[in-house]
């Protein structure tokens, strides 16, 4: 029995064709199939805490909440220290490995530090987060929206198993009808300059100059979040604002923005892209086999699963159980699951 | 005598229901030294200052008995 707060699952019933999607997984089939078998379908994640992950889901929160109380009528110093205080409350039994390059760069001082200064430094922000019609701000927004097409198994009937045909079953059912679901959450939707924009904050580590930002288009992310903001918002939203936080030690910390925009005709060719990468991802789940993209190892540092992969597939599984925890499947990654 | 990692740390780990933050009380004025903290790292560096290392004097001393706080343990001296 399903329990009452647990999310739908992504896939089909009975199968591993995904039709709910967010950019992460969507980023994850268009990088390498198996990256995508190994994470979504199988739910392996490294062992270790994920230092990078913790940092950026508590100064999105951190960020969030002084939205919220800056909203609600306190002044910046008080929405600060209430910011601090509920982010000491998330953090203070947080205690990532300093001695390792992540930790020392990614840790409660480096992202106190971080907080503290983005918000001074956007105290009087020229972008100005929207206040939904409920008097709240518009910031997590969370989106979800059908596509006009869906897995191609709905339309199949669905194959017997031998245990029905040895039982003499003949009668096979199709499929409901399941469009695509594509869906996500929106970091802040803002004012600036007189226009709507997706606003995404981002952490790093490296200079966020213009090498940094042109990363931003052509980019799976920002043209979902394009698209998403003009389904939600109805058409307006023309791009993304990056507001970038890069984490210095000996430096004050670094803020830029930088902007992408997407042109109706980009977001079209977007979509149209999607349907074929969607149609693959069925194809891989339909055969049951998702191939490596071995051109895609070295990108972003280096893939986490580099090292399995290089080994023999005979022990691929042990390296696997050595390195990584198989999560259950309610822990997995769900573009279904609400924040 | 602490030094002021050490006493940043301390503010930071303690208990979060010990820093309420309405008006007067103890639990505010440890977050304001927990963000002035912050804010002074910050000018330090703007000025060319370089991080505080462990061992260096502290830049901006954080009054721990004013904010009803023992110090976090004294230092140990040992001559060889």
């Amino acid at each position: 029995m399903k329990k009452a707060n647990q999310p739908l699952s992504p896939f089909l019933p009975g199968t591993k064709i995904q039709y709910a999607w967010d950019s992460t997984s969507i980023g994850y089939i268009k990088t390498c199939p198996r990256l995508y078998q190994y994470i979504m379908l199988d739910g392996w994640t490294p062992k270790e805490d994920s230092v990078h992950l913790r940092f950026g889901q508590e100064y999105h929160k951190a960020l969030e909440e002084y939205d919220g109380f800056c909203i609600s009528g306190q002044s910046h110093d008080a929405a600060l220290r209430d910011t601090i205080l509920c982010l000491l409350n998330r953090i203070h039994d947080w205690n990532p490995d300093t001695t390792t390059r992540a930790g020392n760069y990614k840790n409660p001082r480096t992202l106190l530090q971080l907080v503290i200064d983005y918000l001074d430094k956007y105290k009087d922000d020229p972008a100005q987060t929207i206040i939904r019609e409920d008097g709240s701000a518009a910031t997590e927004v969370s989106f979800r929206f059908e596509l006009d097409w869906g897995p191609e198994a709905c339309n199949q009937p669905i194959p017997l198993t031998m245990e029905e045909i040895n039982r003499g079953v003949t009668i096979q059912y199709i499929r409901a009808s399941q469009p695509y679901i594509l869906c996500g959450h929106l970091d802040r939707v803002v004012t600036f300059n007189d226009q709507i924009m997706v606003m995404d904050h981002k952490t790093t580590t490296t200079a966020a100059g213009s090498y940094y930002m042109a990363q931003w288009s052509p980019n799976n992310q920002m043209s979902l979040y394009t698209l998403a903001g003009q389904v939600v918002l109805g058409g307006v939203i023309k791009g993304v604002i990056i507001s970038a936080a890069q984490i210095l030690l000996d430096k004050p910390n670094a803020f830029e923005r930088g902007f992408t925009f997407r042109t109706p005709a980009q977001t079209e060719e977007w979509i149209q892209d999607l349907r074929i990468h969607l149609h693959m991802a069925e194809q891989y789940a339909t055969i049951n086999y998702w191939p490596q993209n071995d051109t895609a190892c070295d990108k972003f540092g280096g893939c986490k699963f580099r090292g399995v992969c290089s080994k023999d597939p005979s022990v691929r599984e042990a390296f696997l159980k050595a390195d990584f925890i198989k999560l259950p499947e309610e822990e997995r990654w769900n573009p279904l699951k609400p924040r | 005598m602490t030094d002021e990692l050490n006493d940043i740390d301390y503010l930071m780990t303690l208990d979060p229901m010990s820093l309420s933050t309405a008006d007067g009380t103890l639990g505010r004025k440890r977050l304001d030294a927990i963000i002035a903290y912050h804010r002074n790292q910050r000018a330090v560096k703007e000025a060319g200052g370089k991080r505080p290392k462990k061992d260096s004097g502290p830049a901006v001393k954080i009054d721990l008995q004013a904010l009803g706080l023992k110090p976090v343990m004294p230092t140990i001296k040992r001559r060889i």
